[in-house]
C-alpha cells in the first residue's frame, strides 16, 4: 500500500498569549489519500481552521508529525513551506480573498509569479482554468463586478490554475446563498472527481454532506 | 536569473496598486520632485558659473602670468613717490627678463585716458597702448588687415588696431586704410580684431578685457598722446604687463620668483598685483568642490526629507495591504518575493518622482535662462545623477517597509 498523500500524527497546537497558553488542537491523527474528499466539521473554535491553515503549510505544529508524500515537513523552513504551498495546495477562502486592483485574468494567474514558468504557459493554463469555472466572458472584470458566487469561482480557478495534489477550502460557501453555494459545491465535486483530493471544513452539514468522508472536530480532538 | 516576464509583472502589479491610490502617490512623491528639482538647478548654475570662469581664465591664458599696477592710498602714494614711479613699469619687466628662467615672451599695456572724437554712443572704447607681442601672448585674433610690428613702433607710425563692436559702430568709416581721430591725432586702422564671445566682462581681478570695445595704439603712442607723463628714468608707469611661460609646468615657479623679484624691486609697497590665471583655475576647481559639497548636502536633505514621505507612505500600505501580502503568501510567495514586490513599488513610485523632478528642473532652468543673465549648463551627469539617486532613495526608503511587509504572519496577514 503506497504512503497515504498526507499524514497526521498526535499533532497538537498550542498558542502563547503573554503568560497565558490556549491549546488548540490537542493531539490529531488522520490520514488523507489521493482523491479523497474530507470534511472536517466542527462548531467555531473547535480548531478546525487552524487544522486547514497547519495543513496547507502556513502555520507549524507545536508537536506531533506531519508528513506530506512520506515526506515529515513539521520543521521545514519557511522558504520550504512556500514551495510546498505554491506546487501541492490550493486554497479557496470564506471570504474569497481576491485582491482588489486585479482583474479576474490577474488574479488567477496570480500564483505563476512565484514559480518558473513561459508568458505562454502561464497564458494557456490561466484561460484554461477560468473556462473551467465559466468566467471566460469576466477576464477583463475587477473583483467589485463580479457577483459573491463568481468572485468564489474566479478563488477556484487560482486554486487549480497550477494543479494542486490538494484544495484546501475553509467555508467556502459561507458567504454564498444556498443556490449559489451548491453551485461552488458541485464544481469542487467535480475537480475531486477529476482526481484532485479536497479538503473541506465548514460547520455547515449540508456543506459537509457532499464529502466522502467526515470528520468532527470540537475542543480540539476528532470526535 | 534575470526573467523579463517577471520583472514586467512586478511592474504591473506595482503600476496597479500605485495608480489605485493616484493622489497618494502623487502627494507622496512631492518631496523627491522638489527635491530632484533643486539638484538640477543647483547644477545648471554652477556648472554655467564654472564654464564662465573657466573660460576666462582661459582666454587670460594658463602659461601668462599678470602683473597689474594697482592705484594707492593718498597718503601711501607720498611715501611711494619719493623711491620710484608709482604701479609696473618697464624696469620691472627688464629685472623678471634677467632674474626669471622659462620666460618666453612679455608684453606691455599702457591704459590711456583719452576719448576717441566722433563719440560713440552706445560704448566706450577703452584705448591702450601695448607691444607687438601683446597679439600673441593673450592670443589676439584678426578678422582683417594686421597686427603692430616693431617698425610701428621705432617708426612712430599712428596706427591702431580696432575690436569688433568699435569696427561694427564705426561703419562705412571702420575699415583697414580709414582713419580715426583720438584725442588731437589721426590713427590709421591696419587691423580689425576678431569678436569675441565675452558674456561678463570685468568682474575682479579675473576678467579678461573686453576686446570688442578696445582701440589698440603702438607701444609709446601714450607719450605724445598724454605729454605730461613722467621722467623716462625708471621706466614709466604701465597698466599692466603680461608675462608668457615656457610651459604650464613652470607657472607655479616662476609665479614665486616673479612674486620676489617684485617685491624687492618695489620695496615691498604693493601698487602692484600679481595674477596668475593657473593659480585662479585651480582656486576655481578648489571652489567647485567646495561647491559640490554644498551641492550634496543640499541634495542628501532633500532626498531624505523626501525618502522618509516615501517611508511613511509605504510602512501605510503595507499595513493596509496585509491580507493582499497574506494572500500571496498563501499562493506560494516566499518572503523575498513579497520584499522584492515593495521594493519595486517605492522605487517606482521616487524614480517617478525622479523624472517629474528632472521635468520641472528643465523647465526651472529654461525659464530661469530666460529671466536672468546668468549662464546655466545641463550637463547629462545633472540628469543621470537625480534619476540614479532618487530610484535608491525609493530602495534605501522602501526597505524597511518592505522588510516588514516580508516578515509578516501568512495568517495573521489573511486575517487583513
Amino acid at each position: 500500500m503506497p504512503a497515504p498523500l498526507i499524514e497526521i500524527s498526535n499533532l497538537s497546537k498550542t498558542y502563547t498569549l503573554g503568560n497565558e497558553s490556549l491549546a488548540v488542537l490537542k493531539g490529531v491523527t488522520f490520514c488523507v489519500g489521493q482523491g479523497d474528499f474530507l470534511a472536517v466539521m466542527g462548531p467555531s473554535g473547535s480548531g478546525k481552521s487552524t487544522l486547514l491553515n497547519i495543513l496547507g503549510c502556513l502555520d507549524r505544529p507545536t508537536s506531533g508529525s506531519y508528513s506530506l508524500n512520506g515526506v515529515n515537513i513539521s520543521h521545514a523552513s519557511d522558504n520550504g513551506l512556500s514551495e510546498i504551498r505554491a506546487s501541492v495546495f490550493g486554497f479557496v477562502f470564506q471570504s474569497f480573498n481576491l485582491i482588489s486592483n486585479l482583474n479576474v485574468y490577474d488574479n488567477v494567474s496570480m500564483p505563476f509569479l512565484y514559480a518558473e514558468n513561459s508568458k505562454k504557459t502561464v497564458y494557456e493554463k490561466t484561460m484554461r482554468a477560468i473556462e473551467d469555472v465559466g468566467l471566460s466572458d469576466r477576464i477583463h472584470h475587477n473583483p467589485d463586478e463580479l457577483s459573491g458566487g463568481e468572485m468564489q469561482r474566479v478563488a477556484i480557478a487560482r486554486a487549480l490554475v497550477r494543479h494542486p495534489k490538494i484544495i484546501l477550502a475553509d467555508e467556502p460557501t459561507g458567504n454564498l446563498d444556498s443556490g449559489t453555494g451548491t453551485a461552488i459545491m458541485k464544481l469542487l465535486k467535480d475537480l475531486n472527481n477529476s482526481g484532485t483530493s479536497l479538503i473541506l471544513v465548514t460547520h455547515d452539514t449540508q456543506t459537509a454532506s457532499w464529502a466522502g468522508k467526515m470528520m468532527t472536530l470540537k475542543d480540539g480532538k476528532f470526535v | 536569473m534575470v526573467n523579463l516576464f517577471k520583472i514586467a509583472s512586478y511592474l504591473k502589479i506595482s503600476l496597479l496598486s500605485l495608480s489605485a491610490g493616484r493622489l497618494r502617490s502623487f502627494l507622496s512623491i512631492i518631496g523627491v520632485v522638489f527635491g530632484v528639482m533643486a539638484v538640477i538647478v543647483i547644477i545648471a548654475v554652477g556648472e554655467g558659473a564654472k564654464a564662465e570662469a573657466l573660460r576666462q581664465i582661459e582666454k587670460l591664458g594658463t602659461t601668462n602670468i599678470y602683473i597689474k599696477s594697482v592705484e594707492l592710498a593718498e597718503d601711501k602714494k607720498q611715501h611711494a613717490m619719493r623711491m620710484r614711479p608709482p604701479g609696473v613699469t618697464s624696469d620691472d619687466l627688464a629685472r623678471i627678463r634677467t632674474g626669471c628662467p622659462h620666460v618666453s615672451a612679455a608684453a606691455a599695456v599702457v591704459e590711456i585716458p583719452v576719448s576717441v572724437i566722433g563719440a560713440f554712443k552706445e560704448i566706450t572704447p577703452q584705448i591702450v597702448s601695448c607691444t607687438p607681442s601683446y597679439a600673441d601672448v593673450i592670443d589676439l585674433r584678426l578678422q582683417s588687415g594686421r597686427f603692430f610690428t616693431g617698425s610701428d613702433i621705432t617708426g612712430h607710425y599712428q596706427v591702431c588696431v580696432i575690436g569688433d563692436h568699435v569696427y561694427e559702430k564705426l561703419g562705412s568709416g571702420g575699415g583697414v586704410g580709414n582713419r580715426l581721430r583720438i584725442g588731437d591725432h589721426l590713427f590709421k586702422i591696419v587691423g580689425v580684431l576678431e569678436r569675441y564671445d565675452i558674456k561678463s566682462p570685468k568682474t575682479g581681478a579675473v576678467s579678461a578685457r573686453n576686446y570688442n570695445e578696445m582701440i589698440l595704439l603702438p607701444e609709446g603712442s601714450e607719450t605724445w598722446l598724454l605729454p605730461s607723463t613722467g621722467s623716462e628714468s625708471a621706466g614709466n608707469t604701465l597698466s599692466e604687463l603680461i608675462i608668457g611661460i615656457d610651459t604650464v609646468s613652470h607657472v607655479p615657479e616662476a609665479s614665486g620668483i616673479i612674486k620676489k623679484i617684485m617685491a624687492m624691486n618695489h620695496k615691498n609697497i604693493a601698487d602692484y598685483q600679481v595674477v596668475t590665471p593657473l593659480e585662479l583655475l585651480q582656486q576655481s576647481k578648489k571652489t567647485n568642490e567646495l561647491f559640490n559639497l554644498l551641492l550634496f548636502g543640499i541634495a542628501s536633505v532633500s532626498l531624505l526629507v523626501g525618502g522618509i514621505g516615501i517611508m511613511n507612505i509605504m510602512l501605510a500600505t503595507v499595513s493596509e495591504r496585509r491580507r493582499e501580502i497574506g494572500i500571496r503568501r498563501a499562493v506560494g510567495a516566499k518572503q523575498k518575493h513579497i520584499l522584492v514586490q515593495f521594493l519595486t513599488e517605492a522605487s517606482l513610485l521616487t524614480f517617478t518622482g525622479g523624472i517629474i523632478g528632472i521635468g520641472a528642473g528643465l523647465i526651472a532652468v529654461f525659464v530661469l535662462k530666460l529671466a536672468s543673465p546668468w549662464e546655466l549648463v545641463i550637463t547629462a551627469q545633472a540628469i543621470i545623477l537625480p534619476l540614479i539617486i532618487s530610484s535608491l532613495t525609493g530602495i534605501f526608503f522602501g526597505s524597511f517597509p518592505a522588510w516588514k511587509a516580508a516578515q509578516l504572519d501568512p495568517i495573521q496577514a489573511l486575517r487583513g
